[in-house]
């Protein structure tokens, strides 16, 4: 059986089990637990240690997808993950610019601990006060030049195509 | 499309740090909030491509001209009449100098009021609203001439900051380092403890270390270590402490192998034919 592990990242409330939950043909094994902190007053469960979904593409082929916790609290769990990965994707919610300095933390971190390919994907666009793309992409350190942009795509983490649509991008990539 | 946001979200200094990266132009406006405890007030900051060029708390241009007499350095009729001769798309302060009206060290004085003490007395807002707007016209005559990197009023702005409370979230974990974004020693002029943490810029060393190394408290290293990088001269880099096991190491090597050709290729059409169904259903 081959196995393809893709981890979606991101900072709380970017959609990361929803993306999961949107491809995965199995139940996602979450590790969700009553929010206590400022992340309650977005929603009431939150990710404490990762989401696993799977999604069988034949008799001996599977794409396994790990969800990171979503508060930037980096523990051994992020480096499990993140020493498994064949390639991650990064969301960031559009209508949160409060969480791009956790996002751009977050990208620093995954570029320092692995150079498996990346996307960047931006959730939640079609809310009201959404950042375009172009100005999250500056946010989130990309703004020179200088530095190489990553693939960058439009996710909608609730619809299947969408989430498909993102993951096609990555393989495009490691093609 | 505008920027908008709450400066409780998006402090001002990170705004100030996407106009800069993002080499923006236009008007930032910064407005406090209307239930605040705060005196209601409307700031305008000009930019072009990332550079400040002209600050004010009014929207009449008369700013820039308000500052010259009131310091009687040019009289307000004689100020007017020359406002009205001052070429298209001249900066009054350039005109002004050409006119030797007022020296390049004037010009300097008024800029460090206009901009610097001006934009700094805003790092003090708990919150406001913002906007930054492109396509506007530039503010002649609220201009000197002189321009600064949008950063470069962000470390005297958090400098004297007394209240962190807003930034609190935003300060770097006291388990992160920290790495330097520049080559050598940055232009902006750094304070001593500025430049002590810049010692440590080299990703190898966690705020909590550091602190205990300057005999500082983690808050105080925390905050300095914001100032750096909403300044555009560091990155926060979190550390985790692991202790690599053979398993590790085994795992490391798994993820250096990425999946066959034929595994992505197959996945690509398993996607695609996914794609091509749905938008079948669709039609």
């Amino acid at each position: 059986m081959e196995v393809m592990r893709l981890v979606v990242t991101g900072p709380v409330g970017a959609g990361k089990s929803t993306f999961i939950r949107s491809i995965s043909e199995i139940d996602v094994i979450d590790t969700d637990r009553d929010a206590t902190d400022e992340t309650s007053l977005l929603k009431k469960k939150t990710t404490v240690a990762m989401d696993f979904g799977r999604l069988n593409m034949g008799e001996d082929m599977a794409l396994h997808l790990y969800g990171t916790p979503g508060q930037a609290r980096f523990d051994f769990m992020w480096d499990v993950l993140i020493r498994k990965a064949h390639a991650y994707i990064l969301l960031v919610p559009a209508n949160r610019p409060g969480e791009f300095r956790n996002a751009r933390v977050i990208s620093n971190f995954m570029r320092q601990r692995t150079k498996a390919p990346m996307v960047i994907g931006f959730t939640h666009l079609d809310c009201a006060n959404a950042w375009t793309m172009e100005n999250m992409a500056i946010a989130l350190g990309y703004g020179s030049p200088l530095i190489k942009r990553p693939a960058m795509v439009e996710v909608n983490p609730n619809e299947y195509m969408s989430v498909a649509t993102a993951i096609m991008s990555l393989i495009e990539h490691l093609l | 499309m505008p920027v908008t946001g709450y400066l409780s979200n998006f402090s001002l200094s990170e705004v100030l740090q996407f106009a800069q990266e993002g080499n923006k132009t236009g008007l930032l406006t910064i407005r406090s909030l209307p239930n605040s405890t705060q005196e209601f007030h409307s700031y305008f900051i000009w930019l072009n491509q990332g550079r400040i060029v002209a600050a004010a708390d009014r929207t009449d241009y008369q700013g820039l001209a308000n500052m010259i007499i009131q310091r009687k350095w040019i009289a307000e009729p004689q100020l007017q009449s020359l406002i009205q001769q001052c070429p298209l798309r001249t900066p009054l302060g350039i005109y002004l100098k050409s006119q030797n009206l007022l020296s390049a060290e004037q010009m300097k004085l008024l800029f460090s009021v206009q901009i610097i003490r001006q934009i700094c007395a805003l790092f003090e807002l708990i919150d406001g609203s913002f906007q930054l707007k492109s396509n506007v016209q530039m503010p002649y005559s609220e201009m000197t001439g002189i321009n600064i990197q949008a950063t470069d009023v962000t470390l005297p702005g958090l400098r004297n900051l007394k209240n962190w409370s807003a930034l609190q979230e935003k300060l770097p974990q006291s388990m992160s380092g920290l790495l330097a974004t520049v080559q050598g020693m940055p232009t902006i002029q750094l304070n001593a403890q500025e430049r002590q943490l810049w010692e440590f810029t080299n990703g190898q060393i966690t705020i909590a270390e550091i602190a205990k190394r300057l005999d500082r408290t983690i808050e105080e290293i925390q905050r300095t270590a914001f100032c750096l990088t909403v300044a555009g001269l560091a990155e926060e880099i979190p550390f985790i402490k692991t202790e690599s096991s053979a398993e590790d190491v085994e795992l490391q090597i798994m993820s250096q192998h990425l999946p066959s050709s034929r595994f992505l290729k197959h996945m690509k059409g398993f996607f695609k034919k996914q794609v091509k169904s749905e938008s079948t259903v669709d039609f």
